[in-house]
């Protein structure tokens, strides 16, 4: 064990540096040197940084015992810039840095990612896709492109979860990963997210996907819900959005609507949805749904109709008027209310909005 | 403190710009000031060039030196390096008058020598040189990846730093037991 003096000794920086020396002028190798001052001096007593770093000075043949290591060149990195400093650079990337360099930068380290997360995102545009090893986020048509999945989630959370950021549209797309989308949900239910969309795109392909991410949208912003895909699916997805919005209205009392004052199905109350075609089947089955649901304001259904005789007739069978002004247009009654769905029936689509018998 | 004036050097190569001026207009002495960094070399420069830093300018207009009591008083800047403190006069005086270009090519092209003139600039106020210092930070990394950019602005990436914050504070603790165990040792 080191003595009281040899402590001592350590302790004063030129001391140690002298006896670092002696070590030198073995000629061993520096290892070997440095097991020998530890066996000396003791072991820890002195870092092998430290005993390397005089140990190379003499090698290099630099033997100023009077150095001070408290003035050795301190290597400065961007990090040690002020932060302002760095914002200063990061908008000299050039225009629009923000959007550009926000991903690339929150990647760098978590000091960029810091700064990266304070902007807020402008984007206005936002698509998702998820396979099983490659995930893609399109931002305003940047697209970003990931096989790390851990690193798209946490992009897209940076940017989805900024309470600030306001999406026009949101669409999203193909998810046959199953596990990205569980994870995503999961980390939105955690922060208890309600994102801010003015038009949803829902695909009838993967409605049940989709509709797992309803609840995290804030039902108030939406101006349109667009829904496209097959007939078949399409029908489907209706019956679904219906059926929800039946659920929600079943049990509404007024605790309920203290505790979730917006309810889904105000999601849905501006809808448009393509079709590639349009039976008159189908059409009568889908208008059937959306006239029950008092909170739909508008909805177009766009299509190529064949007969329209014959779907007015349909119509009018649930109790629709046809207006003696207007041939192409029918009334139908909301219940409890004053208002009307006025049902707009052309070879091009339908077109339903509610209506004050006023206007 | 070792006051060997590179002034008089640095402060040349303005002499010949300011000489036909004086021919014409009515002479108006120049008033210069000095500075030095923390290699305590001092530099003599002009008003003129000091006033793209708007710290010095404003220590000028409110200490309201004489020749003689700038010459006896020069700001210290210890907290910026003597070579980047020369790069910094030099600047000033080659732009001394002059409207600043769009774009400055004559910056150090060695990163920690950049950043530690970036520092220096900030911390003097020269509005339009920092400008240029920033715009070449950026231009380094411009169209990286941020693997790219880690390895260009020698940044560590997330694991390494965890790893050095873990060793330092594992280095604190042990200086620290160390400082209390010799505490208790010198008590006895």
């Amino acid at each position: 064990m080191a003595s009281k003096l040899e402590e001592a000794c350590l302790k004063d920086p030129k001391i140690r540096g002298h006896i670092v020396f002696y070590e030198f002028r073995s000629g061993l190798p520096i290892f070997q040197c440095y097991k020998n001052f530890c066996a000396r001096m003791g072991p820890n007593s002195l870092d092998f940084p430290d005993f390397e770093f005089w140990w190379m000075r003499f090698s290099a043949g630099n033997f100023d015992l009077d150095y001070d290591r408290s003035q050795d060149p301190k290597c400065r990195t961007i990090t040690d810039l002020p932060m302002h400093i760095i914002e200063k650079i990061c908008e000299k990337l050039g225009k629009n840095y923000q959007k550009k360099y926000r991903f690339t930068l929150r990647n760098v380290c978590k000091s960029f990612r810091s700064l990266a997360d304070s902007w807020v995102p402008k984007f206005e545009n936002l698509a998702i896709e998820a396979f099983s090893n490659l995930f893609t986020l399109d931002f305003d048509g940047q697209y970003f492109q990931y096989s790390d999945e851990n690193k798209a989630l946490n992009d897209l959370k940076s940017v989805i979860a900024h309470p600030e950021h306001k999406l026009t549209n949101l669409d999203i797309g193909e998810i046959t990963n199953q596990q990205f989308l569980d994870k995503l949900l999961l980390e939105m239910e955690s922060l208890k997210l309600k994102i801010h969309i003015e038009n949803v795109h829902l695909n009838s392909d993967n409605w049940k996907d989709q509709m797992r991410l309803l609840p995290f949208y804030q039902a108030e912003t939406v101006k349109m819900v667009y829904i496209e895909g097959w007939q078949e699916r399409n029908s489907e997805f209706i019956d679904e959005i219906c059926k929800i919005d039946q659920e929600e209205r079943a049990g509404d009392d007024q605790i309920e609507k203290i505790e979730n004052p917006k309810p889904k199905s105000i999601l849905f109350s501006r809808v448009e949805i393509s079709f590639d075609f349009l039976s008159n089947k189908e059409a009568t089955k889908i208008i059937k749904n959306f006239l029950k649901l008092p909170n739909l304001k508008y909805c177009h259904l766009k299509a190529e109709l064949r007969n329209i005789v014959q779907l007015k007739k349909n119509i009018q069978r649930l109790g629709a008027n046809i207006q003696t002004d207007r041939l192409d247009i029918l009334h139908y009654p909301i219940q409890n209310s004053n208002d009307v769905f006025e049902i707009q029936i052309q070879l091009d689509g339908i077109r339903i909005k509610q209506k004050s018998v006023e206007d | 403190m070792s006051s060997t004036e590179q002034g008089t050097s640095s402060a040349a190569p303005a002499e010949p710009t300011t000489a036909p001026e004086s021919a014409a207009a009515p002479e108006v002495p120049e008033s210069f000031y000095y500075v030095h960094g923390k290699d305590k070399v001092v530099h003599k420069v002009s008003a003129g060039a000091l006033q793209h830093s708007a710290l010095i300018h404003g220590m000028i207009s409110n200490l309201g030196y004489t020749e003689e009591q700038a010459k006896a008083n020069p700001f210290p800047f210890e907290n910026i390096d003597g070579d980047i403190l020369q790069m910094v006069v030099d600047w000033c005086n080659q732009h001394k008058g002059k409207p600043t270009p769009p774009e400055d090519t004559n910056l150090p092209k060695q990163k920690e020598k950049l950043f530690d003139l970036v520092l220096a600039v900030n911390y003097l106020e020269i509005k339009e040189l920092l400008t240029y210092c920033c715009k070449q930070v950026a231009m380094m990394v411009k169209g990286k990846s941020p693997e790219e950019i880690r390895e260009i602005w020698m940044i560590p990436t997330d694991a390494e730093d965890e790893a050095a914050e873990k060793e330092a504070k594992k280095r604190a603790g042990k200086e620290a037991a160390g400082e209390t165990a010799a505490a208790a040792g010198d008590a006895k």
